[in-house]
């Protein structure tokens, strides 16, 4: 029972990652290139290397968020786990993103 | 448990729809909100309401699972299932309401920038170039 929530929590986690990578990568070019104060390559270069950092942290904290020491017997337990880990990892990473778009703000206007 | 499988079914149903409708309407209203009439301040509002749209998703997606298993089911009857039921509904509305005003604060602050011609987004020269950059790639 344990390694189908492991495979499930794995699959839905990284696909989430990887959807908002791209996301981020293609929304928040504009902010970069206005951080940057319109210099094009530049901001294009630090974008990619955005991503780059964005999955790392990511599937780092997916692989470390996998392990649980409850001993998963019925269904429901099953489901209990898949959704608190599910969560924990979607919380994170939409705090993270509120986070990153508050930096992204102040490094241009204080007012932002 | 099977009055349990009934709760955890409606609590996902209600809760995902409710996210899910609050979140479209962020995503439509939210431009016409900050947009000033001009080209780059749709590019802007565009980027900027879509990012927001999907941190608020995340965030409240993020809610309703880690929620999902608290509270005890009282008894057998449908009167345990349904006091279960609303206080798990009414927790994640909360949430919600939270969250999406959090979020309509952060907007007014963006409008009254916009407003006042604060410089809040880039010349149009600069983004014309992006855009030709970007379709280079």
């Amino acid at each position: 029972m344990i390694v189908a929530v492991y495979v499930v929590y794995l699959v839905v986690s990284l696909l989430v990652t990887v959807l908002l990578g791209r996301t981020l990568h293609r929304h928040g070019r504009y902010f970069v290139i206005r951080c940057l104060n319109g210099d094009v390559q530049a901001a294009d270069s630090v974008n990619n290397l955005l991503l780059a950092g964005f999955y790392l942290v990511n599937i780092a904290f997916v692989a470390l968020v996998l392990k649980s020491d409850i001993n998963v017997v019925t269904c429901r337990q099953s489901v209990d786990l898949l959704s608190t880990k599910l969560g924990i990892v979607m919380l994170t990473l939409g705090v993270l993103h509120f986070v990153n778009l508050t930096v992204l703000g102040f490094i241009k206007s204080r007012d932002f | 448990m099977t009055n349990l499988v009934w709760v955890y079914s409606a609590y996902l149903i209600v809760c995902l729809s409710v996210t899910i409708w609050v979140g479209k309407t962020l995503q439509r209203n939210a431009p016409v909100f900050l947009n000033d009439g001009s080209k780059d301040g749709k590019e802007f509002t565009e980027a900027l309401v879509h990012l927001l749209t999907v941190g608020f998703y995340l965030i409240n997606v993020g809610a309703i699972s880690v929620a999902l298993k608290y509270g005890d089911l009282r008894g057998d009857d449908l009167t345990g299932a349904v006091e279960l039921l609303s206080t798990k509904v009414g927790i994640i509305l909360l949430v919600l309401g939270l969250v999406h005003s959090v979020i309509l604060a952060k907007l007014t602050i963006i409008r009254r920038n916009v407003v006042q011609g604060n410089g809040v987004w880039l010349d149009e020269s600069v983004t014309g170039q992006a855009s030709d950059t970007g379709s280079i790639q």
